[in-house]
């Protein structure tokens, strides 16, 4: 590899002080540093040895653990694709074109992320973070299959930026970005990201009766007309569309990444081995949104009410947003506790906004965004009972 | 090595000093250091290819590469785990960063030197100069 570093050594002094491009040095170095491990030593004192571990790598498992998701999202966007045209597909079709649709999506939301991303290093002059490689990612698998690419950019500037930079860049942000991304999209060109978007059809025509409804449209209309939601599911256009066992498996409608339950969960073994996210979060959202359930199913004043409990944990996104959005751990809860108390916040409010009220249909983003909020006064309680215990066992 | 100072090649040694390691430099690049898979490299964590999790008793060599490049703080629940104290290290730290002398002390900074976060800095994902940080931190309730 001796080139690519004489290569870089090359150019070097044009980005160094007083070269031409001195202004770029970030770009410059962000690059080098994808390619090389840096050749830094510790300081003169403290740590003369530092662990291998660094936050490239650690966003850099996310990412692999996003991939089951992702894998599985673009055979989805096939496979209902066929499914509501009414043509008979191999896996491999049903694959590739999901791909067709999902790649420009994932190179749109990279290209123009990371761009301005590297134009804010530029004028903030602060060095390229790792941040948005996770991020632009996530933000195409929150995306509906047919959404316009001008909206994933748009959509994408608008988060690097409001819910980012203007907080300093990685590390110091409140929200999370890719959910922001999403909940810009959700209230600034509604028609495009709820209702009949949720199937990918290109040029084709639908099948007779097709509707792209998702389970959380039906339970919303339940509760408005007052009829009995799981008959409705029964009478679906495709028969067994919205059991139990297609939901866990995620062959249905929805956002990309999120259908699947099984993949999600593949994704938190990951995390969850490598240590990178929190299990008490993802273990604590999911017990919020089953007690909420249990808690509804005791109510039980309309149909979706009386949905058994464990139907929340894998319809919509709740599954994708305890594993790869909750555990975030910039807008996330820092303290421990701070964690339980977040995640179990998350998963109740969640099932509360998408029973409750009609008018958002899933609730796990604005949780999510809503907790984001909240998790610094979570954690200031637990600080404060800390320093409470400290002081109380202070004998002076 | 985790509470040290590089005496460099030329350097010498005071009336305190009572051990001498010598380490290699790790001046030097790796190509997709921060990706390849390894189980030569010495780490707390277990992120994707760092398998030395797997085979802990056996002998590294370690340099003094720092392994990566400075960030803000961004891995939560890590430190509270090399620190044996009921002490939150991520909120102390970043009370020092702010200056703020009242959370300092709330948060016990009485109660620390360098040597107890040494473990805290060398597994910092990003990089911070904890041990300076802290001693900076106590100086500063001491002079104010």
């Amino acid at each position: 590899m001796k080139f690519l570093q004489n290569a870089f050594d090359s150019v070097k002094p044009n980005f160094e002080k007083g070269g031409k491009w001195k202004k770029f040095y970030p770009i410059y170095e962000g690059h080098r540093t994808i390619f090389f491990k840096p050749d830094l030593v510790t300081g003169k004192t403290g740590s003369q040895i530092r662990d291998a571990a660094d936050l490239k790598r650690t966003m850099f498992t996310v990412i692999i653990a996003l991939i089951p998701c992702l894998l599985f999202g673009m055979w989805n966007v096939g496979y209902q694709h066929f499914l509501a045209t009414g043509v008979d597909a191999t896996n491999m079709e049903m694959f590739l074109i999901g791909a067709q649709q999902l790649i420009p999506i994932i190179i749109v939301a990279y290209a123009v992320g990371l761009s301005t991303e590297f134009t804010f290093c530029v004028i903030r002059n602060h060095p390229v973070e790792e941040g948005f490689l996770v991020t632009g990612i996530l933000i195409p698998l929150v995306m509906p299959p047919a959404i316009p690419l001008w909206q994933v950019a748009l959509a994408t500037v608008f988060a690097v930026i409001i819910a980012k930079e203007v907080f300093g860049g990685t590390g110091m942000n409140i929200l999370n970005v890719a959910l922001t991304a999403r909940a810009f999209l959700y209230f600034a060109y509604p028609s495009q990201i709820s209702g009949e978007v949720w199937t990918f059809m290109g040029d084709k025509t639908a099948v007779d009766g097709y509707s792209g409804a998702t389970i959380l449209s039906y339970g919303a209309t339940a509760v408005q007309n007052g009829s009995d939601m799981m008959a409705d599911l029964g009478g679906h256009w495709y028969d067994g569309m919205f059991s139990f066992v297609s939901l866990f498996l995620g062959t249905v409608p929805g956002s990309i990444g999120e259908t699947s339950t099984l993949m999600c969960l593949i994704g938190a073994a990951i995390l969850i081995i490598t240590g990178v996210g929190s299990w008490k979060i993802i273990v604590s959202v999911f017990g919020g949104a089953w007690t909420m359930g249990l808690l509804f199913n005791a109510l039980a004043v309309n149909s979706f009410m009386a949905m058994p409990a464990h139907f929340h944990l894998v319809i919509g996104g709740l599954a994708f947003g305890a594993v790869f959005m909750a555990t975030d751990p910039v807008s996330a809860a820092q303290t421990e506790t701070g964690k339980w108390v977040y995640g179990f916040l998350i998963g109740v409010i969640t099932v509360i906004i998408r029973v409750v009220n009609p008018a958002y249909p899933e609730g796990i983003m604005l949780a999510i965004l809503f907790m984001n909020v909240f998790a610094p006064l979570i954690d200031y309680y637990v600080v404060e009972a800390n320093k409470k215990r400290r002081l109380s066992r202070a004998a002076v | 090595m985790l509470t040290g100072r590089n005496a460099g090649k030329d350097g010498y040694l005071s009336y305190f000093h009572h051990q001498v390691t010598a380490i290699p430099e790790g001046d030097q690049e790796e190509f997709m250091g921060w990706l390849l898979p390894s189980s030569k490299k010495l780490s707390f964590h277990r992120s994707l290819g760092l398998l030395s999790f797997l085979s802990r008793g056996k002998e590294r060599v370690v340099d003094t590469n720092t392994n990566g490049e400075h960030r803000q703080f961004v891995i939560s629940g890590a430190f509270e785990d090399v620190v044996p104290m009921d002490i939150l290290p991520t909120y102390l730290f970043k009370s020092i960063v702010a200056n703020d002398y009242d959370e300092m002390e709330a948060l016990g900074i009485y109660e620390l030197v360098e040597e107890d976060v040494a473990l805290c800095e060398f597994i910092d994902v990003s990089k911070n100069e904890i041990q300076s940080l802290l001693r900076e931190g106590i100086e500063m309730v001491r002079n104010s």
